[in-house]
């Protein structure tokens, strides 16, 4: 790990669906340590963005620098190598297994296999889950229930459990606080500090601009699939970030989110 | 949910497992009893290794289904896959390796021949269904055509048969006193289990049956696996069309004609969901052991022929109902 | 309903069936000119699915090759909507006569009635046509399937002496030549053999493996007492053979449990010939094939060849029984 100079570097990404160009050479940095707030109306290209650099999306063109390192990020699998996890809007959690066969769904610890066929270690993987669960003070649910049965607040820890898993450098939260209810959002809020102080960069995309105002450090305005602004969160005010989203002075002082 | 319900949730788990578990065997047991009740003879032991070998040719293709089912997938053409692959296992039987004068070698030949062909329209099913986006309903529909269109062709219209007493063994043989059958059948049934159940690839056919977003999320190749699966379901489909052959000492151009249907009904009646992601394959043999129980009644007790047709969908819709009450009264369907 | 059509066959087949061969010498004698005029039959089979109709089509070819006439051959796949459009398909490419072998009796008569207007004779084979809502149909060329049954009935009687028990195995429920077949015998075996029980009755679908699973059923149920199985085709006969070997099972007096079919099929045949199944009857497919192109021939010769016959009668083609005295 080269600890030096920032962690993430996108330069000139462009991203074309059929005649729609989605990301017109977006560039922005990401320091290490730091939370950055991606914002933008709907269509802006804030998913484009983030699928490109999770790997769900090859960029038409462009450069990513990651940890020092010039990559292409060819798949989901090979940005979790990486370092980069992301934790998706709808949480991707499969609804019929637990949570500690969420957090290692891809990753299974086996006991021993022949070819493709590989026999899992059940027990190892919930005493690890638990452990991990542990270090980011919550609570395993009960091994074997599925999280099909599980609350809102308790789907989003097994997703983000499941990001932490690798110990990643950078975690892309996607959406998280959409389909809470109001206390356990606030709960789900205190996550980019966690994972901060555990050394974690983070990018978060959110509607509720007061949100990314309270928890970021910097925040990128995008529209229409270019950068419209990047800010010093200390810097900047929910006034100021509605201009760059909706792009015309005659609604300043039009309230938004 | 607060964090304080975990115990009770637990509890409530229990009983909705052990009802979701029981539930196909409650059924399975009522109707014995009835059955039992109405002919004296049902209870025979000749009688009930009767039905065991039965089952066997739709509860080995019924494997394979059970595992499309869970990736919420359908495979239709497996009644002439198994008609085909048992075509080319009594063709190569009796044309290519010499019948009886090929021994061993030439039988074992035969049957790789035959599983070899399901194995590959299985894939061609899976191919179809993953990189050429048609939904499988559509594309195994297609391959039920072919191929029948395939087999007949292969037979000319005409049964291939007088195969010889080697390879009658695989559907009349006895290992101690098991029927070879029923020993292929326990052994393919157990190897199912162990597989969806204790391993990884067993695990993602769930999970992909469930959310398959999430599961390509987590870099597992979905369109890989269900590939596999449909390769699976075709030699298994493969098998079934060669143990059939070898219980008919025949090839038959019609052969496993809408199978397809009983392979379904019989996963269906074990508690899989046609929308992937929940099931059993144990379940699924208890689901093929009592379509054929029905049919065995039917017969020992001597119902008129239109009578039998009604009478057949009305015990399997009523099994389904039965089932399903089960469920509910005995967990919730919380679901 | 059934009793009616059956004796109309009867007759109809003293009356016709011996000019069959005289006029096929006719025919080939006055023959050349109708070959060297390119004169074409249209053969829409319901399906090649089936043994019985890949002999049908191998002994209209045989013959179509016999008298120098071209004939073409569809195969509608049991589809009805498929045997539609081969008919349309014909139509246009201008057969000069149809034999249609049809799907479903009533589904296929929109077709049938497109030929007719387009002045095309059409022939009946092996399933008959409806005639009742206006279609024209020359004949209708087919097996006797209710005199089949008979003939089985007559051999039980005389296998058994007179009394036992048989177990029926009928065919696909609903269809003609299973309600035919069991008719057949059962008239007769009341008439010829009052002593003789039938045990048990059973569909088993026309169907070797199905056979075999209803038959070593009715073996549970009735252990011991079965003296004779009689199916509605060979493969189901094929498969009680085999349910009864497995099963070691055999009559009261210890004989062989008695087998009789229907459709001489090569398995089945190769069974009487190794003396394990007492019968079967002989469809003739081939002579049904050959005898609907010679009837097209025949009409295309003389338009009023048949015209002593009304709308749709039937013209029969023989069964016989098939014992291991007179097998081919």
């Amino acid at each position: 790990m080269s600890n030096q100079g920032p962690l993430l570097e996108l330069d000139g990404i462009v991203k074309r669906f059929g005649g729609v160009l989605a990301l017109d050479g977006v560039s922005l940095t990401l320091e290490r340590g730091t939370v950055l707030g991606l914002i933008g109306d709907n269509g802006a290209g804030k998913s484009t963005l983030i699928k490109v650099v999770s790997g769900a999306y090859q960029p038409d063109g462009g450069r990513i620098r990651f940890d020092g390192q010039q990559v292409r990020i060819v798949n989901p699998r090979y940005a979790k190598t990486i370092g980069i996890e992301t934790v998706y809007q709808d949480l991707a959690l499969v609804d019929t297994l637990d949570a500690a066969g969420n957090i290692f769904l891809g990753r299974e610890i086996v006991r021993y296999g022949a070819g493709p066929v590989k026999v899992l270690n059940k027990h190892a993987m919930q005493r690890s889950a638990r452990e991990l669960l542990g270090r980011l003070g919550l609570e395993l649910p009960s091994s074997g229930t599925e999280v099909g049965m599980l609350s809102g607040g308790q789907r989003q820890s097994v997703a983000i459990s499941r990001a932490l898993y690798t110990r990643p450098q950078l975690v892309i939260l996607d959406e998280p606080t959409s389909a809470l209810a109001v206390t356990e959002a606030r709960k789900v809020l205190e996550m980019p500090r966690t994972l901060v102080a555990q050394g974690v960069a983070v990018i978060l995309i959110s509607h509720t601009l007061q949100d990314v105002l309270d928890v970021t450090d910097r925040i990128v305005v995008l529209r229409k699939g270019r950068k419209v602004a990047d800010l010093d969160t200390g810097a900047t005010d929910l006034e100021e970030l509605v201009t760059y989203i909706v792009g015309s002075e005659r609604t300043r002082g039009a309230g938004y989110a | 949910m607060p964090e304080s319900d975990a115990p009770a949730l637990e509890r409530r788990r229990d009983w909705r497992e052990l009802a979701l578990g029981y539930g196909i065997y409650l059924v399975l047991a009522l109707f014995v009893l009835v059955m039992a009740l109405l002919s004296p003879n049902f209870l025979r032991p000749g009688n009930l290794l009767n039905i065991a070998v039965q089952a066997s040719t739709v509860a080995v293709i019924a494997v394979g289904a059970t595992m499309v089912i869970l990736l919420a997938e359908i495979d239709l053409s497996v009644g002439s896959v198994a008609a085909l692959s048992g075509a080319v296992t009594a063709g190569v039987l009796k044309f290519a390796v010499g019948g009886a004068a090929g021994g061993v070698v030439g039988l074992l030949v035969a049957i790789a021949a035959g599983l070899a062909v399901g194995t590959v329209l299985g894939a061609i099913n899976g191919v179809l269904t993953v990189r050429g986006g048609i939904p499988s309903f559509i594309v195994t529909l297609g391959m039920l055509s072919i191929a029948r269109g395939l087999t007949l062709l292969y037979t000319g219209g005409r049964p291939i048969f007088a195969l010889g007493p080697d390879f009658s063994v695989l559907a009349y043989g006895r290992l101690a006193t098991v029927p070879v059958p029923i020993v292929i059948l326990v052994t393919l049934y157990v190897l199912a289990a162990l597989f969806l159940h204790t391993t990884q690839l067993g695990r993602y056919i769930y999970a992909a049956g469930t959310n398959r977003r999430a599961v390509a999320l987590a870099g597992i190749n979905v369109d890989r696996l269900k590939l596999g699966v449909f390769a699976l379901a075709g030699a298994l489909a493969g098998l079934g069309g060669v143990l059939l052959t070898s219980r008919l000492d025949s090839a038959q151009p019609t052969a496993a004609a809408g199978w397809e249907l009983d392979v379904i009904a019989a996963v269906v009646l074990g508690g899989t969901s046609l929308y992937g992601g929940r099931g059993s394959v144990v379940k699924t043999l208890v689901g093929a052991i009592i379509l054929q129980l029905i049919s065995n009644g039917l017969n020992l007790l001597n119902v008129q022929a239109y009578w039998q047709q009604i009478t057949k969908g009305g015990v399997i819709l009523l099994a389904l109902l039965l089932e399903r009450s089960l469920r509910r009264a005995r967990g919730g369907e919380s679901l | 309903m059934v009793l009616e059509r059956t004796r109309r066959w009867r007759f109809a087949s003293r009356g016709r069936a011996w000019r069959w061969p005289l006029a096929l010498v006719a025919a080939l004698v006055l023959g050349g000119a109708v070959a060297q005029s390119g004169f074409t039959v249209g053969l829409s089979l319901s399906t090649l699915n089936n043994p019985f109709f890949v002999d049908v089509r191998d002994g209209a070819q045989q013959e179509a090759q016999l008298l120098g006439i071209k004939l073409v051959v569809t195969d509608a796949q049991n589809d009805l909507n498929k045997q539609i459009s081969d008919i349309e398909d014909l139509i246009q490419q201008g057969v000069n006569v149809l034999l249609v072998n049809a799907t479903d009796s009533a589904g296929v008569v929109p077709a049938v009635k497109q030929a007719n207007a387009a002045g095309i004779p059409v022939f009946a084979i092996d399933r008959a046509i409806d005639t009742s809502s206006g279609a024209n149909v020359v004949a209708q060329i087919a097996s006797d399937n209710v005199f089949g049954g008979k003939l089985q009935a007559r051999r039980l009687a005389q296998v058994l002496g007179g009394s036992g028990n048989v177990v029926e195995l009928e065919g696909i429920p609903g269809a003609s030549a299973a309600i035919d077949r069991k008719s057949g015998f059962e008239s007769e075996l009341k008439t010829v053999a009052p002593g003789i029980t039938i045990l048990a009755d059973q569909p088993a679908g026309f169907d070797q493996a199905q056979g075999l699973d209803v038959m070593q059923n009715i073996l549970q149920a009735q252990q011991g007492k079965i003296d004779a199985v009689v199916a509605a085709n060979d493969s189901m006969a094929v498969g009680a053979l085999q349910a009864i070997q497995q099963a070691g099972a055999t009559r009261p007096n210890g004989q062989p449990i008695v087998v009789i079919g229907f459709d001489a099929i090569d398995q089945a045949l190769a069974q009487i010939r190794a003396g394990t199944m007492d019968a079967t009857v002989a469809q003739q497919p081939k002579l049904m094939g050959r005898l609907g192109v010679d009837a097209a021939y025949m009409l295309s010769l003389d338009s009023l060849i048949f015209s002593t016959l009304g709308n749709g009668q039937f013209m029969p083609v023989e069964v016989q029984l098939l014992t291991k005295d007179n097998l081919p």
